[in-house]
C-alpha cells in the first residue's frame, strides 16, 4: 500500500498537475501579468492603450497562431519572420505591376511558398527546421535584394493595407481580422477531419499515417498556413508603420516561438491547440509591456524572452512520447 | 582488422595510420573526402573559366582566409550535429565572447588590462554557455533545438547589455597579433583554425568521447539500454560546439580590432550548412571535423566566386540557401523509400 502510494505520489506530479499547469497556467500567467502592471502603471489597463495595445500585438499573435500549426504536428517554422518582411517589401515591389490588390496576391503567394515548404520538407524527408532555416536564409536575401536594402513607403492605393490602418466602431481592424483569422482556423482544427489529423500527426506520427492519414497533405498544407499567416502579420506590420524595411520582422522570429511555447503548445507536437497560441501571443506581447513598465533596457529584453522560452519548454514539454531526446 | 595480418608489415602501418586520414569509420580516403575534394575543383575551375581571376594566388589565399573562422565554428558544431542534436546558440555565443573579451582585454573604454586572462575568461563565458545548453538538452531533456534557439538570444541580449556607451577598440597586443602577424604569406588565424580543426578531428577519431559522440549519433536507444551513461557525453559535445563559437568569436573580434554585438551575425546557417556539406547528416553518426572545415571553404569558395562573377552581395544568401537545401535534399533522397518520421 504504502508503495503504491508513494509511487503514485512521484508520478502524481507529472501526472496531475503538469496538464494542469498547461491548461490553466498560462491563462492565469497573462491575468497576474496585466493585474501585477495594472497596481504598477493603472494607465496600461485603461480602454485605449489596450486598443493600441491590441494593434501592436496583432502581428505577434498572427506569426504565434501561424506557428502553432507546423509545433502541433512536432515540426517547426523558423522561416515566419521572413515571409513576415517579404510580404512588407513584396507589397511595395508589385505595386506597379499589380495595382491595389497586391497585398491579396501576396498573401496567396505566401500560403504557395509555404505549402512548398512543406512539401519539400515531408516529401523529401528533410528535418523541417532546417528546410525552414534555408528559406529563411533565402528569405532575407531576397527581402535585401528587391527592396535595395531600403526602407519604402507603402502606396496609399493599397486596398488591404489601407482597410488594416482604419478602425470599425474604434477597435482597430487589424485586430478585426485578427478575430476572424482566429475563428477560421479554431473551427478548422476543432471540427474538421484536417485538425484531428493534426493533432492525430503530432500525438503519433507512425500510427497516424498506418491509420491512413495523409501526412504528407497535412503537413504540406500546416506549412501553408503557417506562411499565411505570417504574411498577414506582415501586413499588419506595414499597415503600423507604414514603411516597408527588408528587416521589417527581424526579431521576431524568437517572440513567435516564445508566444508558441507560453500558451501551453509543447514543441514535441499532440498537445495546444489556438487558444492556447492566443494566449501566448497576448503573454508575449505583454511582456514587453511589462519590461518598459519596469524599466528593463531595450537591449535586455532578448534575455527575457529567451529565458521564457526555456522556463516555457522546461514545463510543458511531453517528455515521456520523447524517447531520445535530440 | 583481421584482413591486415596477411599483409606486408608496411601496409599494416598505413592501415593502422589511416583512421587519421579517413576518420573513425574506416573508410578509405576517398569516400570521405572525395565528394568535398571534387565540388572545391569544380568550382574553382568553373569561376576560374567564368571570371578568369579565382585561381589567383592572392584570391586563393584570401578565400582560405575568410574560411579559417567559419572552419572553426563549422567543426565544432560537428560534434553536436553528429549526434543528431542543434546548436543554434553559435551567434549567441560569439557575440558575448567577442564582447567580453573587448571589455577585459587593454581596451579603449574601460581600465582593464587582463591580458590572457581576459581572453581566458571570455573562453570561459563561452563554455558555460555550452555548458547550459548540454543540461537543459541532457539533464532537464528538453530538445536541443529550442534550447539552443533560447541560448542564441540569451547570448545576443547580454553581448548587447555589455555593450559600453561607444565600440569597445581592442588595444591588447596578444589578441590583436593573431590577426595582424602572419606566416608563410597566412595570418595566424589560419594556423590557429588549422590546429582547432586538427584537434577536433583527433578528439573524435581518437577518444572514447569521440567515439562515444558518433555512437549516440548512431543509435542514442541503443546505447541507453546496453546501460552505457550519454549525458556527460552529450554536456561535453555542446561544451566543443560553444568553446569553438566562442574562439570564432575572438578571432573575428581581433581581425575587426573591436568588441561587437553583432559578431556572430550571419554565422549560424553557414556553419550547419558547412558541416552538412562535408558530410555530417543531420540525422547524426556521420561526418567529422576535417569534413566540416572543408564544407566551411567549399562555401568560402562558392561566396568568392559569386562576387568574382558579379553576383551582388544580396545574391549570396539566396544562392547559398539554395545551394544547401539541394544539397540535403541529394543526400537524403535514397532514404526516401524507407517509412521515415521526420519532424
Amino acid at each position: 500500500m504504502t508503495q503504491t502510494f508513494e509511487a503514485r505520489g512521484v508520478a502524481g506530479f507529472a501526472d496531475t498537475w503538469l496538464p494542469l499547469i498547461r491548461n490553466a497556467g498560462p491563462l492565469l500567467f497573462l491575468l497576474f501579468l496585466v493585474a501585477g502592471s495594472a497596481i504598477i502603471a493603472p494607465g496600461v489597463v485603461q480602454f485605449d492603450s489596450l486598443l493600441s495595445f491590441l494593434s501592436d500585438a496583432a502581428p505577434v499573435i498572427a506569426l504565434v497562431i501561424g506557428g502553432t500549426f507546423p509545433i502541433l504536428a512536432g515540426s517547426i517554422d523558423l522561416s515566419v519572420a521572413g515571409i513576415a518582411s517579404v510580404t512588407g517589401v513584396l507589397v511595395v515591389v508589385l505595386n506597379p505591376v499589380l495595382g491595389p490588390w497586391t497585398s491579396v496576391a501576396v498573401v496567396l503567394l505566401a500560403l504557395l511558398f509555404g505549402a512548398m515548404q512543406g512539401f519539400v520538407h515531408t516529401w523529401l524527408q528533410l528535418p523541417s527546421f532546417i528546410v525552414t532555416l534555408a528559406t529563411l536564409s533565402i528569405l532575407s536575401g531576397v527581402a535585401l535584394l528587391l527592396s535595395n536594402a531600403t526602407a519604402e513607403p507603402i502606396p496609399s492605393d493599397d486596398v488591404l493595407v489601407g482597410m488594416l490602418g482604419n478602425a470599425l466602431a474604434g477597435v482597430p481592424d487589424t485586430a478585426v481580422v485578427l478575430a476572424v483569422m482566429v475563428a477560421l482556423l479554431g473551427l478548422l482544427l476543432r471540427f474538421t477531419r484536417i485538425g484531428r489529423d493534426i493533432y492525430a500527426i503530432g500525438a503519433g506520427e507512425r500510427a497516424a499515417l498506418m491509420s491512413g492519414v495523409h501526412v504528407l497533405a497535412i503537413r504540406t498544407l500546416l506549412f501553408a498556413i503557417s506562411a499565411g499567416c505570417a504574411a498577414m502579420a506582415g501586413l499588419f506590420l506595414v499597415s503600423v508603420t507604414s514603411f516597408s524595411s527588408p528587416t521589417l520582422a527581424g526579431n521576431l522570429l524568437l517572440l513567435s516561438i516564445v508566444g508558441v511555447v507560453v500558451g501551453g503548445t509543447a514543441i514535441s507536437g499532440g498537445v495546444g491547440g489556438l487558444f492556447a497560441a492566443v494566449v501566448g501571443g497576448l503573454i508575449t506581447s505583454w511582456l514587453r509591456v511589462v519590461a518598459v513598465i519596469v524599466g528593463v533596457v531595450p537591449t535586455a529584453q532578448n534575455i527575457i524572452f529567451g529565458v521564457a522560452a526555456l522556463l516555457a519548454v522546461a514545463v510543458t514539454t511531453d517528455r515521456k512520447k520523447l524517447g531520445v531526446i535530440k | 582488422m583481421t584482413p591486415s595480418r596477411t599483409r606486408s608489415p608496411a601496409s599494416r602501418a598505413a592501415q593502422r595510420w589511416s583512421p587519421l586520414l579517413a576518420g573513425l569509420r574506416g573508410r578509405p580516403f576517398w569516400a570521405q573526402f572525395g565528394g568535398s575534394v571534387a565540388a572545391l575543383i569544380v568550382l574553382s575551375a568553373g569561376f576560374q573559366l567564368i571570371s578568369g581571376s579565382f585561381l589567383t594566388l592572392g584570391n586563393l589565399r584570401s578565400v582560405v582566409e575568410a574560411a579559417a573562422v567559419p572552419a572553426i565554428i563549422a567543426a565544432g558544431i560537428s560534434f553536436v550535429v553528429i549526434m543528431g542534436a542543434i546548436d543554434l546558440s553559435v551567434e549567441g555565443v560569439m557575440a558575448t565572447a567577442s564582447m567580453v573579451a573587448a571589455l577585459l582585454v587593454a581596451n579603449g573604454v574601460n581600465t582593464n588590462h587582463l591580458g590572457v586572462l581576459g581572453i581566458l575568461l571570455a573562453l570561459a563565458v563561452s563554455l558555460a554557455f555550452g555548458l547550459a545548453n548540454g543540461i537543459l538538452n541532457a539533464l532537464m531533456r528538453m530538445p536541443s533545438l529550442i534550447v539552443t534557439l533560447g541560448m542564441w538570444f540569451i547570448g545576443l541580449g547580454t553581448a548587447a547589455v555589455l555593450f559600453p556607451q561607444r565600440v569597445p577598440q581592442i588595444r591588447d597586443d596578444l589578441l590583436l597579433g593573431v590577426a595582424r602577424h602572419g606566416l608563410l604569406g597566412f595570418s595566424l588565424v589560419v594556423y590557429v583554425a588549422l590546429v582547432f580543426v586538427a584537434s577536433a578531428q583527433a578528439v573524435l577519431s581518437h577518444t572514447t568521447f569521440g567515439r562515444m559522440v558518433y555512437a549516440i549519433g548512431g543509435d542514442e536507444a541503443l546505447l541507453a539500454s546496453s546501460g552505457l551513461r550519454t549525458r556527460g557525453i552529450k554536456i561535453a559535445a555542446f561544451c566543443v560546439s560553444s568553446l569553438f563559437a566562442g574562439v570564432g568569436g575572438l578571432l573575428l573580434s581581433a581581425q575587426l580590432g573591436s568588441g561587437n554585438a553583432n559578431i556572430g551575425n550571419g554565422h549560424l546557417f553557414p556553419a550547419i550548412s558547412a558541416s552538412v556539406l562535408g558530410g555530417t547528416l543531420l540525422t547524426g553518426g556521420r561526418g567529422g571535423a576535417v569534413q566540416s572545415a572543408l564544407g566551411a571553404l567549399i562555401l568560402e569558395v562558392l561566396n568568392n566566386g559569386l562576387i568574382q562573377i558579379g553576383a551582388g552581395p544580396y545574391t549570396r544568401n539566396i544562392i547559398s540557401g539554395a545551394v544547401i537545401l539541394t544539397a540535403f535534399a541529394a543526400s537524403g533522397v535514397h532514404r526516401r523509400q524507407l517509412l521515415r518520421v521526420v519532424k
